[in-house]
């Protein structure tokens, strides 16, 4: 049997390794930590990365095991930027393609509430959601996907216009195809590449609005760990303790790249005009 | 309408695009003119042309004649029945009849499909909704023989439209028209896109087609001697009218319409001598806007043989004799003015 | 009538680099443009007839591309080993071009004598008024209406046609000794191609301009040109004057292409002839001639070696590159 083509890309694999790599420490995470996440020690308290100790990242000012609150998070990264681009991704794309399809006053009507939304800051939009809703996970999960809903609509209402206009559209209307049989047939696998760009783009950027939502004291509250909050509580004691930043930036920074790099090689593997030609 | 004879029948068929302005209240603006009174009949068998340049309207009368484009007034009727009082079921049955064979062998063939999907797509479409009793056992075969009959190889079927060269996609694009049997052919500029030795190829293949299958053609292009091969009527329009209609040899060897005479010499003969010799009428600049206002004949202001009558009133399309019809003043025998 | 030779071309090789491998677009390609003359280059979409222009002027982007082999010359200086300085000052002083899309080529932001007077003031260092002047004055030579209040025009506000005379305008700002016009009527109609070519025509009567006219339209070339370079994947495989071609063609290939256009009073229900097949992958170009594939007359030894160039009747201006002319060439 062949090879999937997917496995042919480069940079798509080193995307999806990097991401399956996070996928089972979250498994690992549910049935073994290397210490209780939240678990406060204070004989151990600001202690630097050892063997010996046990504490490979080092702990934090509260002696809590930096690895073991990295691995705590990553659900909870995983988890919110998952959903949050899902829910995004489904009202943004929904919105886009009936305004797209449609056209005409339900386009403009649309797009002018899409462009409302747009003028705001993303973080900025985000905050207020969350002031608004109040701080707990769900609400993240929503803040985020609402900040997403304009982009995946202009995307997708993009290439369902400009896909509009080619001519197998019209053969196919000219075929007796109806409305949904041309946009589901037609219009909708050929706008996937742009949109499945932006929804790798997403999951990495719903990873920093999550992180800065909780480095701002607005996302996910302690002591429950995630990537942001834990580094908002190394900003006191970074120059002392660097490990304690170090390593959660490092996660969420590995995590977008790998999203990133997914994104990347999927569009090239998605479009079949970049198949090989016989 | 009630002579059998005429498969296709276009009435005073105009179609007009507004001009929209305004970012939040879209206002119109005006009219662009695309089509504007347009009237011709097809008998069976025949194939007629409609030549012109860029933006006289060609295209957009061939869409509007196939549903696709929403006349602003007239009528189409095809086998004597108006289509534009067809509910979309009776339409989409009708349609059935009549297919079209696009100018962009690359832009009418769906990027992510292959191409035998592509051709069987619209016996799929049929079949699914309940038109036409047809097994997916003998879609795929009669997919096989319409490659086949094209000049493809049935075993491309798996093949994606960029695995083609643009010849062959236009093949593609021909098989999936022929796929429903239709008795009429909308050929919007097939072989403009193509290279030389490969548009000759296409031309061939579809003159094959027509006898075999005995298909009526409306054959659009701007390329003069593309359509004179292959029509035997031709209807000259310029900005959104026909201004003459005649057979294929007396448009050629008897142009009377001023327009049609330079657009006649301006065409680049594949003949140096003749070439030389010749005597061109270059026309002074472009083509008016269809969107303006104007009263008078359409070619007034490039016409080289302009009346004071051809700037306040406009000429019919009116016979010179059986099979020679033109829109212009300088043929309007006294007996026919009122 | 042998004439100066303005521009010599010699063993021009172009390739780009692909992910599918090496295309050899320009393979071997020499030839002369006489002082006066027009030559038309012939051929069908990818058969490199744009590539070798662009390369005469070193305007092929690296990478992809690249001239890997040849020479240009152009008053005893080889272009190709030029510094883009010198370079710079030929192209549009010496030697201009007109191109396909003439609404890509214009700056759509800047005003239409603005972009004409641009060469004037860097290759002639005139005056802003003085290169007002002169590019109102061109425009009115191309035959622009109301010249004067045109020039303060856009680009957009210009029909294809007349942006398409603009460049023209642009490409005789500075008197060139050679215009290079790439499919210049392609994109327009037949009435408004027929004021184009008639203006080319003019100035290269009126001026002793020397066109290389690259098109795909065998008209275009009857109607223009003198001498004729006919393309076919990356070589030239027929030159002849103009007449030599159309009633006396020699290679398979020009033979097949003359006789598949149809022309008008060309009775209809005779079949048109063609050629079977599709050019073939450059990247993949088959062992031998490459028109084997399509030649109704193909022989052993055009699947063994490649055709060089043999002149017919000792005529060095009229050659073919196939192995049916071998013998002709021996006995000239």
């Amino acid at each position: 049997m062949e090879k999937p083509r997917i496995l042919k890309n480069g940079i798509a694999v080193t995307g999806l390794v990097i991401i399956l790599f996070y996928i089972i420490m979250i498994i690992v995470s549910v049935f073994w930590l290397p210490f209780d996440s939240s678990a406060m020690d204070v004989k151990h308290v600001l202690e630097s990365p050892s063997f010996k100790t046990g504490h490979l990242f080092g702990t934090d000012e509260f002696g809590r095991d930096v690895l073991s609150r990295i691995m705590k998070g990553s659900s909870v990264s995983l988890i919110i930027s998952i959903s949050a681009t899902a829910f995004g991704a489904l009202i943004g794309i929904l919105m886009g393609i009936w305004a797209g399809f449609l056209g005409g006053r339900w386009d403009n009507f649309i797009m002018r509430i899409a462009d409302i939304m747009f003028s705001f800051p993303s973080l900025l939009l985000a905050i207020f959601i969350m002031a608004v809703l109040g701080e707990n996970t769900y609400n993240v999960i929503i803040a985020v996907g609402i900040v997403y809903i304009p982009q995946f609509a202009r995307i997708s209402r993009g290439a369902i216009i400009s896909l509009k206009s080619n001519e197998f559209v019209r053969a196919a209307r000219s075929n007796g195809a109806g409305d949904s049989y041309i946009l589901f047939r037609h219009l909708l696998p050929n706008s996937m590449p742009p949109i499945i760009v932006q929804i790798s783009l997403s999951l990495s950027v719903a990873i920093l609005l999550e992180s800065s939502l909780s480095f701002l004291g607005l996302g996910i509250q302690p002591p429950e760990p995630s990537w942001g909050n834990m580094l908002s509580g190394a900003r006191k004691v970074m120059m002392i303790a660097p490990w304690t930043a170090i390593y959660p930036g490092l996660a969420i920074v590995t995590l977008v790249l790998g999203f990133n790099l997914l994104g990347d090689g999927l569009r090239d593997v998605l479009d079949p005009r970049l198949r090989n030609v016989r | 309408m009630g002579n059998p004879d005429i498969l296709l029948d276009v009435k005073d068929l105009k179609v007009h695009f507004p001009i929209e302005k305004g970012i939040l209240l879209k206002k119109n603006a005006g009219w662009i003119r695309a089509v504007d009174g347009v009237s011709f009949s097809v008998r069976k068998g025949e194939s007629l042309g409609l030549v012109g340049e860029s933006g006289c309207g060609k295209s957009t009368t061939a869409m509007a004649v196939a549903q696709l484009e929403a006349a602003t007034a007239g009528k189409v009727f095809f086998e004597g029945r108006d289509l534009s009082l067809l509910s979309s079921e009776e339409l989409r049955r009708a349609r059935m009849n009549f297919q079209i064979v696009f100018q962009d062998p690359y832009s009418s063939l769906n990027p992510r499909m292959r191409a035998g999907d592509l051709i069987a797509e619209p016996l799929r479409i049929y079949a699914g909704k309940k038109i036409i009793s047809i097994s997916e056992n003998d879609i795929q075969k009669k997919t096989a023989s319409l490659m086949d009959r094209c000049g493809l190889s049935p075993s491309f079927a798996d093949r994606y439209p960029h695995e083609f060269s643009g010849g062959q996609r236009q093949r593609i694009g021909i098989a999936r028209a022929l796929s429903l049997g239709p008795k009429l052919i909308l050929a919007d500029e097939p072989v403009s896109a193509l290279d030389v030795s490969i548009q000759s190829q296409i031309l061939n293949l579809l003159k094959d087609l027509q006898q075999e299958l005995d298909l009526t053609f409306l054959f659009i292009a701007h390329d003069l001697a593309v359509v004179e091969y292959f029509c035997s009527r031709i209807a000259v329009m310029y900005l959104g009218q026909i201004v003459e209609t005649a057979d294929s040899q007396t448009l050629y060897q008897q142009p009377m319409h001023p327009y049609t005479r330079a657009l006649l010499s301006a065409v680049p003969l594949p003949d140096p001598k003749s070439a030389r010799t010749r005597k061109r009428i270059i026309l002074k600049g472009d083509v008016p806007s269809p969107s303006a206002v104007r009263s008078g004949c359409p070619f007034m202001e490039r016409c080289p043989d302009v009346m004071e009558r051809c700037r306040v009133e406009a000429p019919v399309l009116s016979d010179l004799n059986e099979k020679h019809q033109v829109a212009c003043f300088l043929y309007d025998s006294p007996s026919k003015q009122i | 009538m042998s004439k100066e030779i303005i521009l010599h071309i010699e063993g021009l090789r172009t390739e780009f680099q692909t992910e599918r491998g090496v295309v050899q677009a320009v393979n071997d390609v020499s030839f002369d443009l006489h002082q006066g003359e027009t030559l038309g280059i012939v051929g069908e979409s990818g058969c490199g007839k744009s590539v070798t222009n662009f390369s005469i002027l070193k305007l092929v982007q690296y990478p992809p591309g690249r001239i890997t082999d040849g020479q240009v010359l152009y008053n005893e200086k080889n272009l190709l080993e030029c510094s883009d300085e010198e370079i710079r000052t030929i192209r549009g002083k010496h030697i201009a071009m007109i191109f396909q899309d003439p609404l890509t080529s214009l700056n759509p932001v800047i005003k239409v004598w603005v972009q004409i007077a641009e060469a004037l003031r860097l290759h002639q260092g005139m005056s802003k008024k003085e290169a007002k002047a002169k590019a109102i004055e061109l425009l009115k030579l191309i035959g622009i209406p109301d010249a004067e209040q045109r020039a303060d025009n856009y680009p957009h506000q210009f029909s294809g046609g007349m942006r398409q005379r603009v460049m023209i305008a642009m490409a005789l700002s500075c008197n060139p000794d050679v215009l290079i016009a790439d499919e210049p009527t392609t994109a327009l109609d037949v009435t408004i191609q027929a004021q184009i070519l008639e203006i080319i025509k003019n100035l290269s009567h009126g001026r002793k301009t020397s066109v290389i006219m690259i098109t795909h339209d065998l008209g275009v070339v009857a109607e223009m040109c003198d001498a004729v370079c006919v393309m076919y994947a990356g070589r030239i495989v027929e030159r002849a004057s103009v007449d030599e071609l159309f009633y006396d063609p020699k290679h398979p290939y020009s033979i097949g292409l003359l006789n598949s256009i149809p022309r008008i009073n060309q009775d209809s229900d005779e079949r048109l002839h063609s050629i079977s097949g599709a050019p073939p992958d450059l990247i993949d170009l088959p062992h031998g001639c490459p028109f084997r594939p399509r030649c109704t007359q193909a022989m052993d030894i055009c699947a063994q070696k490649s055709p060089p160039e043999f002149s017919i009747g000792g005529n060095e201006l009229r050659t073919v590159a196939c192995w049916l002319h071998e013998k002709e060439h021996s006995h000239g």
